[in-house]
C-alpha cells in the first residue's frame, strides 16, 4: 500500500519544489496551476497512509490475541479479507478530505459511498478481534491489556469516522476539533497502543527479559486514561464548533481545551512510565524463557537470544501456528471457511 | 562461465529459481510504485489541461498573434508556444528499440547464445544512451520556459521523468552487459536479463503515455476557464 500511495505524495512535493525553484506553475493559479491538484495528490497518499499505520497495529493485535486467549482467531480468512479489502478500497476514498473545498461537488457522494464501504473491511478486523475474545480464556498479561485499549479506541475512532464520511454531517464537522479527535483515536489510539502491545509481546524475544508488568501496565493505563480525557474532550470542543488549527480560540471552548491539556499531560506521564518500564526491564528485568507466552508460532520455538541461522536444525512444522484449544465446536460451526484449520483438531 | 553453469547462486548458495522468484516479486513491486508515480504525472497533466485555470494552460505565444503582447505576463517572451509532437514519438521509438534489443539479448541467453546476449545487451545500452541524448536535446530546445504556463510545466515534468527512467535503464543495461561479459548470465541463470527486459517494457509504456498526452491533449478543451485573483501584493 505504501508503494502505491507514496509516489503521489512524492510527486506533490516534487511539483511544489519545481514551482519554487524552477518557477513552474503546477499549483499557482495565476499561471494555469491549481491548488486542487496538490490536494488530490496529497490525499491520494493521505488516506492510504492511515491504513499503512493502522494495519500493522491490527496485525500485531490479531497475532497475539490467539496466544493470550488460547483459541484460534475467530476467522483468519475474514481478517485477511479485511486487510485485502482495506488495501483495495483505500485508494478510492481520498476526496472525502475535500468535501468542503469546492472541488467537484458532484464527486462527493461517490466518495461518501466508497468511504462508507471501507468501514466493512475495517469492521471485519474489529469483529474478528471481538469474536476472538468471545469464549476465549483470557490470560490478561500486558500485551493483551494493550489490545483491549486498541479495540476500544479503534471502535470509537471508527464510529466517529462514519460521521465524518457522511457529506451532510461533514458540513458541520469539517475542519473542527472533532476531526482531530477522530484521527487521533485511529492513529494514536489504535496505532500507538498497538505498538505498545507489540513491544510488550516481543520484548522477551528481543531482549531476553520480560517487560515489567506492573510498571508497564501502570504506564499503559495512565496513558489510556489520559488519552480518553484528551480526545473525548476534544470531541466536545469539536461538537461545540471549535475550528482546528486555531491558536487563539473563543472563551466558550476554554473548559474543553483545558481538560484536553490536562489529559495530554497524563498521556505524557503514562508514556514516560512505560518508557521507564522498557529501560529498567531491558537493563535488569526478569530473565525470560525462550517462550514465556507459550506461543505456538515458530519464532518462539527457538532459543532466546536467537542463534545464528535461527534454528540449529531445520524445524519440522507439524501443526498450524494458531491452533490453540481446537476442536472448538463454535469455530467449526460459525466459520466453515476455516475447515482446513479445524481439520487439525485433536492435535491440540 | 565457470561457476554459472551450476544451478546454485554463486553469492548466496540458494537455488537460482528461489532468487529469481524473489527478485521478480521485487521487480513487480518496483513497477507498481513506478506506475503510481506515472499516474500522478498523468493526473497532473490531464487535470491542468482540463481546467486551464486563468487561461494559463497554453504557453502565452500559442494564443497570441504576432502583433499582440501579453500584458498579464510582461516578462514572458511572446514566442513561447506548444512543443513539436514528433520528438516525443521519436524518443519513444528509440526506447522501444532499446527494449527490443534487451529482449533479444535475454532470449539469446536462454538459448545459450552468449554472443547474441552480448550483442543485445551492448546495443541496448548504446541505444539507451542515444535516447538520453535525444531527450536532452528535446528539453533544451523547447519553445518555452518553465514559467510559461501549466502546459510547459507539465511537459517539462514528463521529460524529467523520462530522463530519470533513462538513467535507470542506463544503469540496468550496463549491469546486464557487464554481467554478460563476465559470464554471469547464461542458459541456467538468465533471470536478471529477463527482469531488465520486463522493466524496459514498462518504461516503453511510460514513454508511450507521455507521447499520447503531448500529442492528443495539447489545446485545453476549457475555453471558459475559471479566473482567480493574482495573489499579487498591493
Ligand atoms: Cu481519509
Amino acid at each position: 500500500m505504501g508503494l502505491y500511495a507514496f509516489p503521489f505524495y512524492q510527486y506533490s512535493q516534487i511539483l511544489g519544489l519545481a514551482d519554487r525553484v524552477f518557477s513552474t506553475s503546477f499549483f499557482d493559479p495565476l499561471n494555469g496551476g491549481s491548488v486542487w491538484l496538490y490536494e488530490n495528490l496529497f490525499w491520494l497518499l493521505g488516506h492510504p497512509e492511515v491504513y499503512v499505520i493502522l494495519i500493522p497495529s491490527m496485525a500485531v493485535a490479531l497475532e497475539l490475541m490467539p496466544v493470550f486467549l488460547r483459541k484460534p482467531l475467530f476467522s483468519f480468512n475474514f481478517a485477511v479479507a479485511g486487510i485485502v479489502g482495506v488495501v483495495a478500497l483505500s485508494g478510492l476514498v481520498w476526496a472525502h478530505h475535500m468535501y468542503m473545498t469546492g472541488w467537484a461537488p458532484a464527486a462527493n457522494y461517490p466518495f461518501m459511498l466508497s468511504t462508507e464501504l471501507i468501514s466493512i473491511p475495517v469492521g471485519f478486523l474489529v469483529l474478528v478481534a471481538i469474536g476472538t475474545f468471545w469464549r476465549g480464556t483470557a490470560w490478561t498479561r500486558l500485551p493483551l491489556m494493550a489490545v483491549y485499549a486498541v479495540v476500544f479506541n479503534k471502535m470509537i475512532g471508527g464510529v466517529t469516522g462514519v460521521y465524518l464520511s457522511d457529506v451532510p454531517a461533514d458540513q458541520y464537522f469539517h475542519g473542527s476539533m472533532f476531526v482531530v479527535a477522530h484521527f487521533h483515536f485511529m492513529l494514536m489510539g489504535a496505532g500507538l497502543f498497538g505498538a505498545m502491545a507489540g513491544i510488550a509481546f516481543y520484548f522477551p524475544k528481543m531482549t531476553g527479559r520480560i517487560l515489567d508488568e506492573r510498571i508497564g501496565s501502570i504506564g499503559l493505563w495512565t496513558a489510556f486514561i489520559g488519552f480518553q480525557i484528551t480526545f473525548m474532550s476534544m470531541f466536545v470542543a469539536g461538537l461545540q464548533g471549535q475550528p482546528r488549527r486555531v491558536l487563539d480560540f473563543d472563551d466558550q471552548f476554554n473548559l474543553s481545551n483545558w481538560i484536553s491539556t490536562i489529559g495530554a499531560y497524563i498521556i505524557g506521564i503514562g508514556m514516560l512510565i512505560f518508557l521507564a518500564a522498557i529501560i529498567t526491564s531491558w537493563r535488569s528485568g526478569v530473565i525470560a524463557s525462550s517462550n514465556p507466552w507459550g506461543s505456538k508460532s515458530l519464532e518462539w520455538q527457538t532459543a532466546t537470544p536467537v542463534p545464528l541461522e535461527n534454528f540449529p536444525v531445520l524445524p519440522v512444522v507439524t501443526e498450524r501456528p494458531y491452533d490453540y484449544g481446537v476442536p472448538d465446536p463454535y469455530v467449526a460451526e460459525f466459520d466453515s471457511m476455516d475447515e482446513d484449520l479445524t481439520e487439525k483438531a485433536g492435535t491440540k | 562461465m565457470s561457476t554459472s553453469i551450476l544451478p546454485v547462486s554463486p553469492t548466496t548458495g540458494e537455488p537460482i529459481a528461489t532468487i529469481a522468484r524473489r527478485s521478480r516479486l521485487g521487480l513487480w513491486l518496483l513497477i507498481v510504485a513506478d506506475i503510481a508515480g506515472t499516474i500522478a504525472l498523468v493526473i497532473s497533466y490531464t487535470y491542468l489541461w482540463s481546467l486551464n485555470v486563468n487561461g494559463g494552460w497554453a504557453p502565452p505565444g500559442a494564443t497570441l498573434t504576432a502583433s499582440q503582447t501579453n500584458t498579464a505576463l510582461p516578462t514572458t517572451p511572446p514566442k513561447a508556444t506548444f512543443a513539436a509532437e514528433w520528438p516525443f514519438w521519436a524518443i519513444f521509438l528509440v526506447v522501444v528499440v532499446a527494449a527490443a534489443l534487451m529482449w533479444f539479448g535475454y532470449r539469446s541467453a536462454r538459448r545459450g547464445n552468449h554472443a547474441g546476449l552480448m550483442v543485445g545487451a551492448g546495443l541496448s545500452f548504446l541505444v539507451t544512451v542515444a535516447a538520453l541524448v535525444f531527450q536532452w536535446i528535446q528539453i533544451s530546445t523547447f519553445p518555452f520556459d518553465a514559467g510559461d504556463g501549466a502546459y510547459a510545466s507539465a511537459v517539462l515534468l514528463l521529460c524529467a521523468s523520462n530522463i530519470f527512467h533513462l538513467l535507470l535503464l542506463l544503469f540496468l543495461g550496463m549491469g546486464i552487459f557487464m554481467r554478460a561479459r563476465k559470464g554471469l548470465i547464461d542458459k541456467t541463470n538468465w533471470y536478471q536479463a529477463q527482469l531488465t527486459s520486463y522493466y524496459m517494457t514498462w518504461v516503453c509504456v511510460a514513454f508511450l503515455l507521455g507521447a499520447i498526452l503531448t500529442t492528443f491533449l495539447v489545446v485545453s478543451p476549457n475555453t471558459d476557464p475559471a479566473i482567480f485573483g493574482t495573489f499579487k501584493q498591493q
